[in-house]
């Protein structure tokens, strides 16, 4: 099976190599066949990575410990589950399945879009199977991970324990489907550059395929978050780690490109820059790729380190060069006729947003980069931590939640003085409310005030865009307000689905407030002994150890009660693994909607059996985990194909199959607003 | 199966590193001083990635917040503490690069190009507004003719009509 995959990947090379060439080749002669031969060859490609991942998982199944990777990252003591996560748990394996995704990305592309976007998929098939073409080339040169040692150990060294957990086995899986599905986009954008169709066609079919990545991105950035929340036992789920920012910057550029390109579908504007942006976020995955996989910057989840890093820093070279000169070749065709009745309109709201979220962009890029920068000059080694990123970002986040709510009460072209000061009235006086009130319950921190009561505008103003629209449909249907409401929602799907994933960001923003009123302790106890934190009682009634053939565990029990009324016994734990000497860290958490009691078991005194803890209080962080569910919830309500979406489709395949459609520009005029 | 005791030796000794000093812990300085301390600090233990050193559980850090604890008991002041720290480890320890000289970049960019950007937002957004008036007094009849959007109903009326091909 080890010889099938790597021969399957050798083969999947020869294929991107073909599949390159002939989409190439066949959207230069207007050769279909050819185009055709290539879209093919990029489903060959998917086939034979399927087999090559399969080959490796095979490998990892049956312990073949021959295979460095599966001797280095899995070992006989490991569950099922964790064997089969070890794929993505070391850098080899990780790029395979990288490339894996690619090659499903494409197929998904080539298959959905056999009929249409024609002038653009020879182009988007080349750039797809050319970025597969170099994770193959990587995957073959740099980082094999079929590679077999000259012995065969009895036994592997294990995946990281760390990476030993429910959260890390779909964190990483979610984060790459994101960061590699922002390579569709991209070859989109790419194939609009060199067929010089720069019409809206390019951009909804780029608006579709950014928001799966999109989605997957945010949804994987959280299960990091969550992840580090309940393994780390820092009491915090974002540390500004290099490897986290570098995700997030990708995610701030795609959701700048999805505002902005509404200009340009209703105005024609900003034709340039939303190619900009759409070509900056996949540069901003793979440069993030690069950080880690390089080692330039030292981060929690460094791999080993290896070239690895400079296969990307050409292939970053190579992907900007050729970005910057596309953009270049076409300017002509990219400028556009820009026009802005009004300051007061919903444009301008839209480029300040692109403008607060490059800015923070631009933050946390800086603040990565930064240490690299102040050494080159200074040689001196500095650290750029959480708490600069903290106060830095924290005004920009501010101004951020702020157009959330205020963006959607403009309106496109110009917003008349009283139609403001309908749509604020409300939002403003329910957020100076809600923010005195927090005053007068003793909320004393600036930040935390701005917040609470930027979040009540935000909510006022979003629920009352709902509102509005269900009562103006009411008007007119004389439908009751929740089958409005409801159609309402689902007749503007793109238009409130992303109202809901503005909500979702408020949830998010409250979560993150909390952050301002964490409480920290430090407690020595003796079994028996209680204490009191917060309007917490705890009592300490035992340390318990056991073993099994994977790791020794430690653990102690502790009865938390709250006036008297029993709430939940904590177990919090420490797990040594076998071969590594940094125990891991299990949280135990009581969570509420209110705050979470956050208790860590720090260490044990084996003389008198005491054992320390670190606890946090750490206020309204579900808010944050449900705010990440109601973000992957409004996000597909956005993306669901609309019957708008399948006659578009169908018309395509009239089209290209040389059915009469009838009058067909005009029906498709008609159909796209 | 080899017979275990309670504690094995390999993480007793983890753990004495971690915890050994804590019979002799029996500090003047506050929890809240010590925080003052280590919240401008990270751990350099090498493992755990410039974690802050107020939350970091490595035994690594406990030592570091052992002998910080120390020195303030001993009547050092919170500035004393951390030059003492920069002696020691350089100001790779800080957990924010220092507001002076070179390092002031750091601090001073993000606002610099969030200031700038605003001009140039500004800029963008006065020329856009002039090529309109421009054009206005040329009277185009697509942008003639539409209707004025401050009615809100008259507005939702017209998105929904927009929308009903979806």
């Amino acid at each position: 099976m080890i010889d099938l995959g790597y021969f399957a990947l050798c083969l999947a090379l020869v294929t991107a190599g073909y599949a390159v060439a002939t989409a190439a080749m066949g959207a230069r002669q207007q050769n279909v066949a050819l185009m055709r031969s290539g879209e093919n060859a990029a489903l060959a490609i998917c086939g034979l990575l399927t087999v090559s991942v399969i080959g490796l998982w095979y490998a990892l199944l049956t312990h073949d410990f021959q295979v460095e990777f599966v001797a280095e990252n899995s070992n006989r003591s490991m569950p099922l589950g964790y064997t089969i996560s070890a794929l993505w748990g070391g850098q080899n394996g990780s790029l395979l399945f990288w490339g894996w995704i690619l090659s499903l990305y494409t197929a998904a592309v080539v298959l959905v879009n056999r009929h249409r976007y024609r002038p653009l998929m020879p182009y988007v098939v080349a750039t797809m199977t050319a970025t597969s073409f170099f994770f193959i080339v990587l995957n073959l040169f740099a980082a094999d991970p079929f590679v077999r040692l000259p012995f065969t150990p009895a036994d592997g060294n294990g995946l990281n324990p760390i990476l030993q957990h429910p959260y890390m086995a779909i964190h990483p899986p979610m984060l790459y489907t994101g960061m590699v599905g922002m390579s569709v986009p991209f070859a989109f954008g790419l194939a609009a550059l060199f067929s010089g169709q720069l019409d809206r066609n390019w951009l909804y079919a780029c608006r579709r395929w950014m928001l799966i990545p999109w989605t997957f991105l945010g949804a994987g950035l959280l299960l990091g978050g969550k992840w580090a929340y309940v393994e780390l036992g820092w009491g915090g789920y974002w540390a500004w780690d290099p490897v986290e920012n570098a995700s997030l910057m990708p995610w701030l550029a795609g959701t700048a490109f999805l505002h902005s390109i509404m200009i340009q579908e209703r105005k024609g504007m900003l034709k340039m820059w939303n190619m900009v942006l759409v070509l900056l976020t996949y540069f901003l995955c793979i440069l993030g790729t690069f950080i880690t996989r390089s080692g330039v910057i030292s981060s929690v989840h460094a791999f080993a380190k290896s070239n690895v890093g400079s296969y990307f820093a050409v292939f970053l070279t190579l992907i900007t060069l050729l970005s910057v000169g596309m953009i270049w070749y076409r300017r002509e065709s990219l400028r556009a006729e820009s026009r802005l009745e009004s300051f007061a309109s919903r444009e301008t709201v839209f480029l300040l947003n692109n403008w607060i979220l490059l800015s923070m962009l631009f933050a946390v890029l800086w603040g990565t980069l930064f240490p690299l920068i102040s050494e080159a000059f200074t040689g001196e080694k500095i650290t750029v931590g959480a708490p600069f990123f903290n106060q830095v970002n924290v005004p920009i986040g501010l101004v951020l939640i702020l157009l959330t709510g205020a963006g959607p009460l403009f309106a496109w072209r110009r917003t008349s003085t009283e139609s403001l000061k309908k749509n604020f009235t409300v939002p403003i006086a329910g957020g100076l409310a809600v923010g005195g009130l927090c005053a007068i319950l003793g909320v004393r921190d600036g930040y935390a005030l701005v917040s609470l009561t930027l979040c009540a505008f935000v909510v006022l103003a979003i629920t009352g865009e709902f509102h509005r629209g269900t009562l103006a449909r009411q008007h007119s249907t004389a439908e009751s307000y929740p089958v409005a409401l409801f159609r309402l929602c689902h007749k503007n799907r793109r238009r409130f689905g992303g109202y809901m994933v503005h909500l979702s960001l408020v949830m998010l923003f409250v979560g993150f407030t909390g952050q301002a009123f964490t409480t920290e302790r430090d407690l020595v106890l003796t079994p028996g002994a209680n204490a009191e934190v917060g309007d917490y009682h705890l009592t300490f009634e035992t340390l318990a150890q056991k073993e099994d053939a994977r790791r020794d565990v430690v653990a102690a029990a502790v009865t938390l009660t709250r006036g008297g009324a029993f709430l939940s016994t904590l177990l919090p734990q420490r797990h040594f693994y076998k071969n590594v000497d940094q125990p891991t860290t299990e949280v135990a958490v009581y969570a509420s909607w209110r705050e979470d009691f956050y208790l860590v078991l720090v260490g044990w005194d084996p003389k008198d059996s005491s054992a320390k803890f670190k606890i946090y209080i750490n206020p309204l962080v579900n808010w944050v985990w449900a705010g990440g569910v109601a973000f992957v919830l409004g996000a597909l309500w956005c993306m669901w194909p609309t019957s708008r979406d399948r006659r578009l489709a169908a018309l395509d395949r009239r089209t290209s199959q040389g059915l009469p459609a009838g009058d067909w520009d005009a029906q498709k005029r008609g159909i796209e607003v | 199966m080899r017979p275990r005791s309670l504690l094995p030796t390999r993480y007793v000794l983890w753990c004495l590193l971690a915890l050994g000093l804590l019979s002799r812990s029996v500090a003047a300085a506050t929890p809240e001083q010590l925080r003052e301390v280590t919240q401008e600090l990270v751990c350099l233990c090498g493992t755990c990635n410039h974690e802050s050193l107020t939350s970091c559980i490595c035994g690594f850090a406990e030592g570091q917040r052992q002998d910080i604890t120390q020195a303030l008991d001993a009547g050092k002041t919170k500035e004393q503490v951390i030059a003492q720290l920069i002696d020691e480890y350089g100001r790779m320890v800080l957990a924010t690069p220092p507001a002076e000289g070179f390092n002031l970049m750091a601090w001073l960019a993000p606002f610099a190009l969030l200031g700038f950007g605003l001009i140039v937002l500004r800029t963008v957004l006065v020329s856009w507004r002039r090529s309109q008036t421009a054009a206005t007094s040329n009277p185009n009849p697509a942008s003639g003719a539409a209707p004025q959007p401050g009615d809100y109903e008259e507005r939702m009326r017209r998105e929904l009509k927009n929308y009903e091909a979806d």
